[in-house]
């Protein structure tokens, strides 16, 4: 087994906690010798050489010129101040080589270290990163980064006090620190796979509170009161003597006088303050009562002597508090490393969110690397769901990635320049991240690029620039113009074929007389609802509108013979059905289907049943007339309005349309299925786009192969553009360079069309043209529909 | 007063000394000065060379090569530095420095012996003795390397390791450790050396053949006869290629070498602490008798022994279990080499031991509190017999009983100092808090010498050239000499000079640093038993 050490270096009181006998080249479990730091820890420089531990904190370097050469006060530097500097953003020029001669001095022989680091917000990323920076190295030991109150906890679950612990125990732990108390709410756990092992459940940073007992200043006022007490000001000391330090953390007894060298070399007795320090009552802290904890846990270097002052600082607290030996956070760090090394979680921790913008749909959104609230295991690495739907453009040299960490913090990411490929590039990305130690690991690779794929792009996370721009107004800004979507066909009613046309009968006057069972009125009636007179204004408008809306200024009469009408024809007609009789005519149904959609439901039913029929050749009253198979396959189109008819009507009209069979009357009902209904849009995702693009794009392939022009190709036109409507739904539907179907109707339109010209077919050409538009995306109409229609036979 | 090197009007300057104090010596008895011939001169002890230019030195027509630094400097021209030791005695070793010249004629000490020699003669016996007592030096100072583990309680963890005395575990050893780690390797190793198939072109029955190459098909091709049976003469046998296994290869060669190497040291250690019960010394037997068997082995496959300069093969880097043996070795033959400069530089390690042994000597006297204690660095590889780096004073003590404070310097006066041209390494000054004077200075000088003992007449010599420092409230001087093969500890002591001896290891080490302690006690800090 490796030799294994927890590390506790905070600059106030050192520990590091070794898992193995000096003696014994390796780790033995269960071993642990606590190995003391000493206490106001300091940094020296001898001969280039950077010293740490209790050997730099005896050695005479630094302190003052009575020493001589080696006194030079730069060459000596206290820890704690040091860490203080690096947790404000400002750090020591010579952090690292201090941190690491700190480290070094504990951990002589270490091969894995856990380094108990402060639960603070200053403590993001980029400082974990820093720290194992430090720390690292080419034969250096492995160095896991650990939060404090984890390491505590995990000691206190050594001790004895240990067994109180039991899963779901929320317990409060306070470290002692420069300026103040670090305090970390911890959740027990207790982890079925492992057994019950109890684990602590971390979920987020810790704060800092009560500065008013934050240890610089108790040792601020400790030297004061030294050299108050041997009548010297604080200049005269400038060695720094450890006589304040020794009152607030040597173990019993406390020393009570300290040689000291002046700075003329001479020796001066200095003497403890008679009364000692600490002798202030300490103000209370009320911070703590407003999150409940079933325990509190406190670390402080203060010796023991002054832990009853510290309890008096602490009374208010709504739970017991036990204060802990020197040295648990080591322990549990080395308690961290074996369940490291044995596979099993030592904490829970919870990761900050990271999401990327990608496009889904065409529409960019931030999707999750690492969902809001993650709970993972410590020992861990979390990696994502790779992210796979991105694209690397051809002939991009580098791309532009947004990413967002946390709820609000946002990164724009420009990678650095690679060999642009020469075809759009499939991109695989994916995030790994450990906790607490240190960036993410954000990786961009191919499988199938061979460029990327063998050198994925990894983020360096500190080169990215943070933007100040909000979440919506990215996303806003990195939407592109979308395609234009085609607006239903939508042909409101006029009052001109109700009033009449010279030469014609109006409808209400018709209405008002008829009588079904008188010969010409129904044939009258179906010839008049299909007028289609132009108005003055040169617009066309029928009697009743598309989606069977009336004219507004109808006349109530009017309305209710229409109600009549409509009753009378749908007996009529129902009663044919029920006797099973053939229809002598289509005027019947010609009229009701031209009412669109007020068409009774239950003649719609029988229309549909009918259309089945004609699909699949049999017979059908409906289907007795001459003509009728198109009477009753457009008048199906003009009518059917249920989404569970259309899913029903339109893959079998296209199947029936694969056949080689007379085109007009399918295309003329998929034409009208897929350009006028509302749900339409809806039902297409249903029915699978590309299949449908699919056997249009057959249909569509011998139209051109057979040079067919006119209503044909029109309702083709209009079934293509139909499919398009689904970009109501998915805005970035049927887009050519997106989609191969809409390409491949580009290709056909583009390639295959050349038959059709001449100054008669202009209106056609410029139709295609604005379908290849449509279907490229890149412009349009949204009336394209009324476009089309006037495509002539 | 005759000072050495009084002689006007010639450029280049040389003198041998016997001991470091010879600047002062008023009896010109401790130093030889060189003259233009070159005079031989038969030594008893390392000594040390005083140049005025250390560049110019020559020794054995080469350079002294320390970096034209010198131990300590008596003036700005007069530079001192330690001589080492040869490892072998030839004809006299020259030694010159410009016009000047001196034959050095060693054969009064000892030769390095080899390593696990059994020593014939007493002359052999000498060589041994001083050989262990250079290894015995060299674990005592890497136990400070232990013992800087706790580095809280570095130096009463040090005592305990040093006074152990035969109790605990003999010195962890290099070779402690890869009889810990390397069995199960060379276990390995042994079961399944690493081979190759080597073809060569030999007559083969026809029964045999299974490859053939060119070369054999053009001697087919040659032989008369219609058939292969025919070609294949009366005896049946065609030129072919035959693949022969081979085991003599560069990592096997390795392999063996080390196998010996750590034979040998494993055999030395395990002799040297034959009457330890330890289970250290067992490990080490043990791991003795699995590389004689391994060496065994390996040379009935005929594998032979590697030099030292090989480079090595891909095998040897890659292959774990080899490389592990290619570490394992070239960290023997690292530690062999250091012996070599332990051997010679033992003079200057001996300073170093007793610059250890006073400051335990000092931390143990009743009620002493350290003020400051220098940083202790563990070199990674010697400095001309010394491995430790430290800054100056190396130890404070506050001693509670007698109100005093004493501090301990270790090759501090370097510079050209009335101080320095007493040549001591380690120093001692006492003083008072809360009083201006009272300062008071002891010399300690650490003497070498190949045999130890005490050296009748010192106390008084040394006792001569203390008046001299008077200006430097100097008030005493003490000597450290190793103690005599298989000998007690001794001290003899006036008002003024204590001279001692010191062990380097167990009962006489235990003894030397309590005289130590007494002497400074008594003497240094002047309280009545």
């Amino acid at each position: 087994m490796r030799r294994m050490a927890g590390l506790e270096l905070d600059g106030w009181r050192d520990h590091a906690c070794r898992g193995w006998r000096l003696d014994d080249a390796t780790s033995s479990e269960g071993h642990a010798d606590m190995v003391e730091g000493g206490y106001a820890s300091v940094v020296v420089t001898a001969h280039l050489t950077t010293i740490g531990g209790p050997q730099a904190i005896h050695s005479p370097i630094g302190r003052g010129g009575g020493w001589g050469d080696v006194g030079d006060p730069v060459l000596r530097r206290a820890l704690a101040p040091l860490w203080s500097s690096f947790l404000i953003g400002d750090p020591a020029p010579s952090w690292t080589s201090d941190l690491r001669a700190a480290t070094d001095a504990l951990t002589k022989q270490a091969q894995d270290i856990v380094f108990c680091m402060p639960d603070r917000p200053q403590m993001d990323e980029s400082r974990q990163q820093a720290l194992l920076t430090a720390l690292t190295g080419a034969k250096r030991p492995r160095v896991t980064l650990l939060w404090r109150p984890v390491a505590m906890l995990l000691g206190w679950l050594e001790t004895a006090d240990g067994c109180q612990a039991r899963e779901g125990m929320r317990v409060a732990c306070l470290q002692h620190a420069s300026d103040g108390f670090e305090i970390q709410y911890l959740t027990l756990r207790a982890l079925p796979s492992e057994g019950g092992l109890l684990v602590p459940e971390r979920a987020g940073f810790g704060q800092v509170i009560a500065p008013h007992l934050g240890l610089q200043t108790l040792r601020d006022a400790a030297e004061q009161a030294t050299a108050k007490a041997n009548s010297l000001t604080l200049t005269s000391l400038i060695g720094r003597p450890r006589l304040p330090d020794d009152q607030l953390f040597a173990p019993c007894p406390a020393t009570k006088m300290e040689v000291f060298r002046l700075e003329n070399a001479d020796w001066q007795l200095l003497n403890a303050p008679e009364i000692g320090v600490l002798t202030d009552h300490p103000a209370p802290v009320r911070d703590l009562d407003n999150e409940a904890a079933d325990i509190v846990l406190l670390s402080t270097p203060l010796a023991a002597r002054h832990h009853a002052w510290l309890r008096a600082a602490w009374a208010t607290l709504p739970a017991p508090m036990q204060i802990l030996n020197p040295g648990a956070s080591a322990s549990g760090s080395l308690q961290a490393a074996r369940r490291i090394a044995r596979g099993t979680p030592h904490y829970l921790d919870r990761l900050d969110q990271v999401s990327l913008v990608v496009l889904r749909q065409g529409e960019p959104v931030f999707e999750d690397l690492i969902p809001a609230n993650a709970i993972v295991p410590g020992n861990r690495e979390y990696v994502s769901h790779p992210i796979t739907n991105m694209v690397w453009g051809r002939d991009m040299a580098s791309a532009q990635f947004f990413l967002r960490k946390g709820s609000h913090e946002i990164r724009c990411w420009i990678t650095p320049e690679v060999p642009a490929p020469t075809t759009d590039e499939p991109l695989v990305i994916q995030l790994r991240q450990r906790p607490a130690q240190g960036w993410a690991a954000l990786t961009i690779g191919s499988r199938d690029w061979d460029y990327l794929a063998r050198n994925p792009i990894r983020l360096d996370w500190m080169t990215l620039a943070q933007e100040t721009r909000s979440e919506q107004e990215i996303l806003t800004s990195l939407r592109g113009k979308r395609p234009i979507v085609p607006h239903r066909v939508l042909q409101p009613p006029g009052m001109l074929a109700w009033d009449g046309v010279p030469g014609r009968e109006g409808l209400s006057s018709l209405l008002a007389r008829f009588d079904v069972s008188r010969d010409g009125d129904l044939a009258n009636l179906a010839r008049t609802i299909r007028l289609n007179p132009r108005e003055d204004d040169g617009s066309r408008s029928r009697a009743i509108g598309t989606d069977g809306d009336l004219p507004p200024g109808l006349s109530l009469e009017a309305q209710l013979d229409l109600h009549r009408v409509i009753k009378l024809l749908a007996q009529h007609l129902e009663h044919q059905v029920s006797v099973g009789r053939g229809l002598p005519n289509n005027d019947a149904l010609l009229t009701l289907t031209w009412m669109y959609e007020r068409c009774p439901p239950d003649v719609v039913r029988e229309i549909v049943r009918a259309v089945k029929c004609a699909l699949s050749g049999d017979y059908h009253v409906f289907l007795a007339p001459k003509a009728s198979t198109t009477v009753v396959m457009h008048g199906a189109g003009r009518v059917v309005r249920e989404p569970s008819d259309l899913i029903e009507l339109i893959p079998e009209a296209l199947a029936w349309l694969g056949d080689a069979r007379p085109l007009n009357n399918g295309l003329g009902l998929l034409a009208a299925l897929l350009s006028r209904p509302v749900e339409t849009p809806r039902i297409l995702p249903q029915l699978g786009i590309d299949r449908l693009a699919f056997g249009l794009n057959n249909i569509l392939h011998r139209i051109t192969r057979e040079r067919i022009a006119g209503s044909r190709l029109k309702y083709a036109l209009i079934s293509i553009v139909g499919l398009l409507r689904i970009r109501e739904i998915e805005p970035w539907a049927m887009v050519a360079d997106r989609s191969p179907s809409a390409a491949s109707f580009v290709k056909i339109l583009q390639d295959e069309t050349s038959y059709i010209y001449g100054p008669k077919a202009r209106t056609t050409t410029e139709s295609i043209l604005e379908v290849i538009k449509m279907l490229e995306g890149a412009g349009g109409r949204p009336d394209i529909f009324s476009v089309l229609e006037t495509i002539e036979d | 007063m005759a000072r050495p090197g009084s002689e006007p009007g010639l450029g280049m300057f040389l003198q041998h000394w016997e001991r470091p104090w010879a600047w002062l010596d008023p009896t010109g008895t401790r130093y030889v000065e060189a003259s233009s011939l070159e005079s031989g001169l038969s030594v008893g002890t390392a000594g040390w060379l005083c140049v005025n230019d250390i560049k110019a030195l020559r020794v054995d027509g080469r350079g002294y090569g320390n970096k034209g630094e010198a131990d300590f400097k008596v003036t700005s021209d007069r530079h001192v530095i330690s001589l080492p030791l040869p490892l072998r005695h030839g004809s006299p070793q020259p030694i010159s420095s410009g016009n000047r010249g001196l034959l050095l004629d060693w054969h009064k000490l000892p030769e390095r012996p080899a390593d696990g020699i059994v020593p014939d003669d007493d002359a052999q016996g000498r060589a041994k003795a001083l050989l262990d007592r250079v290894k015995s030096v060299w674990a005592r100072i890497r136990e400070v390397e232990e013992a800087a583990a706790t580095p809280a309680t570095m130096w009463p963890r040090l005592e305990a390791i040093w006074l152990s005395g035969g109790q605990a575990d003999p010195e962890m050893d290099l070779i402690v450790r890869q009889a810990r780690e390397l069995p199960p390797v060379l276990e390995h190793l042994d079961k399944a050396p690493r081979r190759i198939l080597r073809r060569t072109s030999r007559m083969l029955p026809l029964a045999r053949v299974q490859e053939i190459d060119r070369k054999a098909m053009l001697w087919l091709a040659r032989q008369p006869g219609e058939t292969i049976a025919e070609r294949a003469g009366d005896r049946q046998r065609i030129q072919a290629i035959a693949r022969e296994e081979n085991f003599n290869t560069l990592e096997n060669r390795v392999l063996l070498s080390y196998a010996r190497l750590a034979k040998e040291i494993a055999h030395d250690y395990a002799q040297r602490h034959r009457r330890s019960g330890s289970t250290r010394v067992h490990q080490v037997r043990a791991y003795d008798e699995r590389c004689r068997r391994l060496e065994r082995d390996l040379v009935a496959l005929g594998v032979q022994t590697a030099s030292t300069d090989v480079t090595p093969n891909f095998v040897l880097q890659n292959n774990w279990h080899y490389h592990q043996v290619w570490t394992a070795w070239h960290e023997l033959l690292r530690r062999h080499r250091a012996l070599d400069e332990l051997w010679r530089w033992q003079a200057r390690s001996w300073e170093e031991l007793s610059a250890l042994a006073t400051i335990v000597a000092a931390q143990s006297i009743p009620g002493a509190q350290p003020i400051a204690l220098s940083s202790i660095v563990f070199r990674g590889e010697q400095d001309r017999g010394c491995w430790i780096d430290h800054v100056n004073p190396v130890a404070v003590f506050f001693l509670e009983r007698q109100q005093l404070v004493l501090e301990i310097s270790y090759r501090q006066f370097i510079r050209p100092s009335k101080l320095a041209q007493f040549g001591a390494a380690i120093w001692l000054r006492v003083g008072r808090p809360n009083q201006r004077d009272g300062l008071t200075r002891w010399a300690i000088w650490p003497l070498w010498d190949p045999d130890g003992g005490l050296e009748r007449g010192e106390a008084d010599e040394v006792g001569r050239i203390l008046p001299q420092g008077r200006g430097e409230n100097l008030r005493g001087g003490i000597t450290v000499r190793p103690t005599k093969r298989e000998e007690a500890a001794e001290v003899v002591t006036s008002e003024k000079v204590a001279c001692l001896t010191l062990g380097t290891e167990g009962q006489p080490l235990a003894d030397g640093i309590a005289n130590l302690r007494r002497v400074i006690i008594r003497q240094v800090l002047g309280e009545p038993d």
